[in-house]
């Protein structure tokens, strides 16, 4: 069964096929090789099912406060900030591009989103510096995978809702290893600067230059202060939280009078096309997950997994792979959907917690967003920065194997992210 | 005439969508003040807010496959000469318009099925919230029906998107 919907699966995907039309396919092919009279009734319930949570509903919410963000030139004023900070280092605008998506991330949840923000406005000037074309386009799209790292994320809201897992403690877990990743980067675009002995381009910002900048970020760097600390002490659910900073926002844009209301719709519908393309793979996610489980395959995996529970850490290296080799070839929410019912039981038998496993799973699901064939942050950067894809594919490896290596950090050292849920608890 | 039949479509079912997106939004901004105003959080504000996004994501899928918005590789597509990217285009087209509409006719049955059953908050039938998945994948179905396969009579290959 499993060899029939993986070849339909892989076999859809390839010819071009919708994502949700590829995992629906398959879906109606496994429900004919195990009971077809399952089918009528099973794939609407299961559909419909998989996308009825309400944890769920944030992610629309903090999909359009990024979107009114942009539009309320907020992410302008961010990276304003930035560059005051970092802008006068040798590589200063590659530490720019890597801090603006730590900042950015801290209100949009989505890699993609902040590659496209960032790269088209950064890419150009790092050009023009003298940096590479394809080390320029690699660093967006890589510093993009702090965006589902650091809260609020949209894998971990989705893994929370798969795991009954605090959507709490896992946006405060994120916020150490999205840090480090986000120091891992800059501290490669140091050692990249330095061998190509790259300018200094601009002096140190003096102080009334510092505070004026930091004056116009405050409203959006407040945000994510909003959302972390409305959750963790239990103001709001995240779904209420996603709510309250779309009106955040929406109020700075119409004060400041930097957000139209042409911007606002145009925010709002690009916002329900985006939902709608994430919510449809959810939901037909849903329905191959069920089937998984009504043929017992979590139970098999955990079965096979079993002579490795007494080592937490090979198990989770060996979770970590699985997930890498199918988010290479799967979308990332997806994929997140049917890995995660199946590593859970595993992990929670070796005594991994699923706060630690929800992140590492995350960042690996994330990592997948720059990786070839179907690396969504690299088809973005290298459309921002006219590049042909197979040469960025080429060029993103060093991305890769330092995102890989802030991964194993973390897989080796679960104090990392257990450091900040432990904390407020 | 029919494109612009297609296209009115669904600029109407982007709106309603966009509508619903709204009212959510508000809904909740609500639940949170009259907890912290009233006193009380309505027991219906979850429910009605799930079933808002839920409708404003099975709205959306029609507008969205007309824009080739949904996600996809489309590797192949600048591959392909223009017969074989025709009888790509061809299955997949036959594909959309038959799983929805086998999805449209069956989600329907299902949802007259529960009709006897009322949700927790809202107190409705729950019909009417599944009701959702029909309606989208109809508006899927007669979209994709009366956009066809969009084939290609030239003979030079684009990608496409």
């Amino acid at each position: 069964m499993l060899i029939a919907m993986f070849g339909t699966f892989i076999i859809n995907v390839l010819l071009g096929v919708p994502l949700f039309l590829s995992l629906l396919v398959t879906a109606i092919v496994g429900f004919v090789i195990i009971d077809p009279i399952l089918l009528p009734r099973m794939l609407p319930q299961q559909m419909f099912g998989g996308i009825n949570v309400f944890s769920l509903m944030a992610i629309p919410l903090f999909i359009l406060a990024g979107n009114l963000m942009n539009g309320a030139g907020m992410t302008g004023r961010l990276m304003r900030l930035a560059h005051v900070l970092v802008g006068h280092l040798r590589g200063g605008l590659g530490h720019v591009n890597v801090l603006s998506s730590v900042f950015f991330a801290g209100v949009n949840g989505s890699a993609v989103a902040d590659t496209s923000a960032l790269g088209s406005l950064l890419v150009p000037a790092m050009k023009k510096e003298g940096y590479s074309t394809a080390y320029a386009a690699g660093l967006t799209a890589g510093s993009s995978l702090i965006g589902p790292i650091i809260p609020p994320s949209i894998f971990m809201i989705l893994y929370a809702s798969l795991t009954n897992t605090s959507v709490g403690d896992l946006f405060l877990a994120g916020i150490i290893p999205g840090l480090l990743l986000g120091a891992a980067f800059m501290a490669m675009n140091w050692v990249y600067a330095w061998r190509n002995n790259l300018p200094i381009s601009g002096k140190k910002p003096k102080l009334s230059e510092f505070l004026r900048a930091l004056y116009y970020a405050i409203p959006a760097l407040i945000a994510p202060v909003i959302i972390v600390a409305g959750i963790v002490f239990g103001l709001v659910t995240p779904t209420e939280s996603g709510a309250l900073i779309v009106a955040y926002v929406a109020l700075i844009g119409l004060i400041s009078k930097e957000l139209k209301l042409s911007a606002i719709y145009s925010a709002l519908r690009s916002t329900a096309i985006l939902t709608s393309t994430i919510f449809i793979i959810m939901a037909a996610s849903s329905v191959i997950s069920w089937l998984l489980s009504y043929a017992q395959v979590p139970a098999q995996f955990a079965s096979m997994l079993a002579p490795f529970q007494d080592n937490p850490i090979l198990l989770l290296f060996m979770l970590s792979g699985i997930t890498f080799l199918t988010g290479m070839f799967m979308e990332e929410v997806s994929a997140l959907i049917l890995l995660t019912p199946i590593f859970l039981p595993v992990a929670m038998m070796a005594g991994i917690d699923p706060v630690h496993l929800g992140i590492v799973v995350t960042l690996n699901i994330t990592i997948a967003l720059i990786t070839p064939p179907m690396g969504a942050c690299v088809f973005v950067a290298a459309a921002v920065s006219e590049i042909n894809i197979v040469s960025l594919f080429k060029t993103i490896w060093p991305f890769v194997l330092l995102a890989i290596s802030v991964l194993i950090l973390l897989i080796i050292f679960p104090q990392i992210t257990l450091l900040l849920p432990n904390l407020v608890a | 005439m029919r494109k612009t039949l297609i296209d009115q479509f669904c600029k109407l079912l982007l709106a309603v969508a966009t509508l619903s997106f709204i009212i959510n939004v508000s809904v909740l901004i609500y639940g949170i003040f009259s907890r912290y105003f009233i006193g009380h959080s309505p027991i219906w504000m979850d429910e009605l807010s799930r079933y808002l996004v839920i409708g404003m994501v099975l709205l959306v899928i029609a507008p969205a496959w007309l824009h080739n918005k949904h996600m996809r590789v489309d590797f192949i597509d600048a591959m392909l000469p223009t017969p074989a990217l025709n009888l790509l285009k061809f299955y997949i087209w036959i594909l959309t318009v038959a799983i929805s509409g086998y999805i449209a006719w069956y989600s329907y049955q299902y949802a007259l099925s529960v009709s006897r059953f009322t949700t927790i908050g809202l107190g409705i039938s729950k019909t009417i919230p599944i009701m959702a998945l029909p309606v989208g994948f109809a508006c899927l179905f007669f979209v994709a029906l009366l956009s066809g396969p969009n084939l290609k009579r030239n003979t030079t290959t684009t990608a496409s998107r």
